[in-house]
Parts: structure tokens; C-alpha cells; sequence
């Protein structure tokens, strides 16, 4: 387990971040990839704009971009059709093997 | 640094039977030596492996129940253009003077844990390709105006081309119609959009150019190699361009001192029907029409220039053993072998091999 899966587990969307480049590092990572200073961890901006969408059975399923920078595929848990570009914000997270994302529609 | 060529080549049948890796490394090599005139264990200098299995050291494997001893021996992984890079491999050693004759074998079994990457954490719980799949599918329909049909034509005609060879794991023809009406498994993406793992193995043998001679009279050069890998993650990627294609094909036509007008046959990765209309764009073929237009045309004039043998979507996609296949294909185009699926006057092609939705990718050009 990574710091990043062990913070997901608990809930938490916790991302590095390059203090030295000033910079999210994605997919999560314990050295910048720039620079290769060791990263620190920072909770994530829950807050993003879907990129792209398509649905598979009765949901709906996203790349989402945060506002930290950093682009993700996640759920959305509303059954309404996304728009591109709409505002969206990370509701629930966790890690089971593999990570989960629900978001919401704003 | 010297020239290299394909002199010899073997296949398994593809099927969704789940056989032992070492027993498919093994049928395709037998085959090539079956029919590989002079060649014998002691004139192989390498054997590599092309693999997503977890089975170990399988290029010893394969060497001690072939009789082979090899100085060079080692495996190759890099997801689903593990194949292509093999040969670039085996390219290397024999263009640097390393090696004269490299056998390079390629097999994946129908589960192989090579269809998802697990480090990919931004993939989140969509972690299967039909995920990265769709949502390429759906950024091309809406950039381009893609029709669901447009992308149908693309199965219909591979497989179509698949009925023709007879390693492919379908030989089922299918309308239009059947493909846009086929199980749908996401809104973007019909059952019959998608290439499908299998268990298969493919070989081929690569030899200096002062050795080829002793092995064949038509041997079909590598003459220009371009690779690029961006990430490994999908969510850096663009939606509408495949990236990493674009650069390695231009390093390629700029090896081979050609470009994609004077390419006769080719052999593309469409890992989903989008992949190859993107492909043939990013690639060159289509030049000033649509992606979607250029594929009509080749299906409704019976043109089999794009992916003869069935491409991934007929012809099945056994990770380690797909680049290696698209090459042996190649190979037959450019040897006037190919018998139905054979391209008239082919004198140069093709090979596009990707990885993890085009994170990664790599193209040969090939010469007879």
C-alpha cells in the first residue's frame, strides 16, 4: 500500500505535491517527477470539470480534470446526462484493491 | 550498424482456449524451423521472449525445449506492443554486431493479467481498457461527428479480412448491422467494436544481413523504426490524437526515407474501431479526408490495405504475440505470400503497435 492508497482508504483524496516546483505530481508518486525532490502529500482539490464522459448500464462515468491540475476517471452518482465542461465535486473516495471516485454534478 | 531482415516466421492458431504459454512459444518456433531452410539450433545467437504472462525465464524455457543455447536470452513486457518491441530487441543486438540470428517469440495465454495495469491509479475503479476505450470513442464522435456505423464498417471489414486467415480466432463475417445492433457494453461501445484476448503465439526469425542468404531468398528488411512512450498513465493522454503514434511514425518514414504515401499494406493496432480511424489519420494514410471516410472507401472497394490478416478486432489479440504477428503478416504481404489476403505489387509496409491506450507506441517499416 502506498501513502496514497492507505489516505484513500481512509477517504481521504490526499495527491503529491512538488514543493520545490510548486506542483501537484499525478499519478501520485513519493519523488517529483521534474525535479525528483521527495514529495509531500496535501489534500486534493475536490473540486474539477468533466473533460470526457460515456455510461455503461445505468451510470455514468467520467475524466474528470480537479482544479490542482490533475485529470481522473471517476463515477457520477447522479443519473441526469453530464455536460463537458461542467463543474462537478469529488463526494466520496476509497480503496478496495483499486481505487473508487463518486462525484457529483453541480 | 548493419542491416537486418525477417527470414523466417511461424504461428499458432489464436483461439480463446487457455493453453500453457510454453506449449505456444513452442508451436510457433517448431514452425519456424520446420520451414526455415539451413537453419539449426547452433546458428541462433538469441532467443527473446514477448510476453505478459507471470510465468519466469521463459526465454531459457523456450531455448533448452528447443535445443537451442543462446548467448543472448531474455524476455520482453511492455503490455500489449510487448511484440513489436521484442523485435526492436533483437533488431539492435544484430545491427550493433552483438548477434547474426535472433529468434524472437511472442505468446500470451486468453487470461493474461496484461489487460489491466494495476499501478494506473488514475484510471480509478475503471481500470479495464473498454473504459479508456469509450472514452475515446465518444471525444472522436464528437470532434468528428463519428457515426456509430462509421465505426462498424471497421469491424465489418476486419473481419471480413479475418476469414482469410487461417490463424484468426474469427472467421464469422458480420454486417454493419449485426455490429451496430451487438451487445452493448457501454453507451460508446458495441461488443463487436472490440478486439478480444486470446491464448496464441507468433515467431519470427531476424538475421544480418550477411547471414540472410543462408536462410531465405526474399528477405524482408526493417527499414525504419520509430517508438515513443508519453505515460504510463491514461489520464495524461490527448482523446482526439494518438500522440505517441504521430512521433513514432514520423521517426519511422524519416529512417526509411519514405512516408505513408508510398506505404502499400499495413498493419494497424485497432485494439477498438476508433484506434484504427484514428490511426490511419495520425499515421498519414488519409491524408485530406476523414479517417472515417478513408476506411469506407478501402471496405466498399474490397481494398485490403489496411490490417489484411483481420487486424486485433478479427484476428484476436494475444498481447505478447500481436506486434509479432502484425509482422509476420507484413512479411507475407511483402513476399507475395499471402495468398487471399495478399495486397498486389506490396513492396513496402507497415506495422503500428500500441500499448495501454496509446501511452505508448511503435512502428516499423518493412522492405521487400
Amino acid at each position: 500500500m502506498t501513502k496514497f492508497d492507505d489516505e484513500l482508504t481512509n477517504g481521504r483524496f490526499t495527491i503529491s505535491y512538488c514543493d520545490k516546483c510548486d506542483a501537484s505530481v499525478w499519478p501520485p508518486s513519493t519523488h517529483c517527477n521534474k525535479c525528483h525532490e521527495i514529495t509531500s502529500w496535501k489534500q486534493g482539490n475536490k473540486h474539477g470539470q468533466i473533460i470526457e464522459y460515456s455510461k455503461k448500464e445505468n451510470y455514468y462515468f467520467c475524466l474528470i480534470q480537479t482544479n490542482d491540475g490533475i485529470r481522473i476517471l471517476g463515477r457520477i452518482t447522479n443519473s441526469i446526462e453530464p455536460k463537458i465542461g461542467q463543474n462537478v465535486q469529488l463526494e466520496w473516495c476509497g480503496f478496495d484493491k483499486i481505487p473508487t471516485f463518486l462525484f457529483k454534478l453541480l | 550498424m548493419r542491416k537486418v531482415a525477417v527470414v523466417g516466421f511461424g504461428s499458432s492458431n489464436f483461439t480463446k482456449e487457455e493453453i500453457p504459454v510454453e506449449t505456444l512459444l513452442l508451436e510457433s518456433t517448431k514452425q519456424i524451423f520446420d520451414t526455415t531452410r539451413n537453419l539449426s539450433q547452433d546458428l541462433i545467437d538469441g532467443v527473446i521472449v514477448s510476453t505478459n504472462d507471470n510465468s519466469k525465464y521463459l526465454s531459457a524455457i523456450l531455448s533448452e525445449l528447443t535445443g537451442i543455447k543462446p548467448k543472448i536470452a531474455h524476455t520482453v513486457e511492455h503490455l500489449c506492443s510487448s511484440g513489436s518491441n521484442a523485435v526492436i530487441s533483437a533488431y539492435s543486438y544484430i545491427a550493433s554486431g552483438l548477434a547474426d540470428v535472433i529468434l524472437v517469440s511472442g505468446a500470451d495465454k486468453i487470461n493474461n493479467p496484461g489487460q489491466v495495469l494495476e499501478w494506473d491509479k488514475t484510471r480509478g475503479e475503471f481500470n479495464h481498457p473498454i473504459f479508456w476505450g469509450s472514452m475515446l470513442t465518444k471525444s472522436h464522435k464528437r470532434k468528428f461527428n463519428t457515426s456509430n456505423e462509421e465505426l462498424a464498417i471497421v469491424s465489418a471489414k476486419n473481419h471480413k479480412h479475418a476469414i482469410d486467415n487461417p490463424n484468426a480466432y474469427s472467421h464469422k463475417p458480420h454486417t454493419i448491422s449485426e455490429i451496430m445492433n451487438s451487445k452493448s457494453i457501454t453507451d460508446d461501445l458495441r461488443i463487436l467494436d472490440c478486439s478480444y484476448p486470446c491464448s496464441g503465439s507468433t515467431s519470427v526469425l531476424l538475421a544480418s544481413e550477411n547471414t540472410v542468404s543462408k536462410f531465405s531468398d526474399q528477405p524482408v528488411w526493417i527499414s525504419g523504426i520509430g517508438q515513443k512512450t508519453n505515460s504510463a498513465s491514461f489520464a495524461k493522454n490527448e482523446l482526439t490524437e494518438l500522440t505517441t503514434s504521430v512521433i513514432a511514425s514520423r521517426d519511422a518514414y524519416k529512417m526509411a526515407k519514405t512516408s505513408a504515401s508510398h506505404i502499400d499494406v499495413a498493419e494497424i493496432h485497432d485494439a477498438f474501431t476508433v484506434c484504427e480511424l484514428m490511426a490511419v489519420k495520425d499515421l498519414g494514410f488519409s491524408e485530406n479526408i476523414s479517417g472515417a471516410d478513408y476506411v469506407r472507401n478501402l471496405f466498399n472497394t474490397e481494398n485490403r490495405k489496411i490490417n489484411p490478416r483481420g487486424g486485433l478486432i478479427g484476428a484476436g489479440h494475444p498481447l505478447g504475440a500481436t506486434g509479432i504477428a502484425q509482422i509476420m503478416e507484413i512479411t507475407m504481404q511483402l513476399q507475395n505470400k499471402a495468398k487471399k489476403r495478399q495486397v498486389d505489387g506490396a513492396n513496402k509496409g507497415l506495422v503500428h503497435n500500441m500499448s495501454a491506450a496509446a501511452t505508448s507506441s511503435t512502428v516499423l517499416i518493412l522492405e521487400s
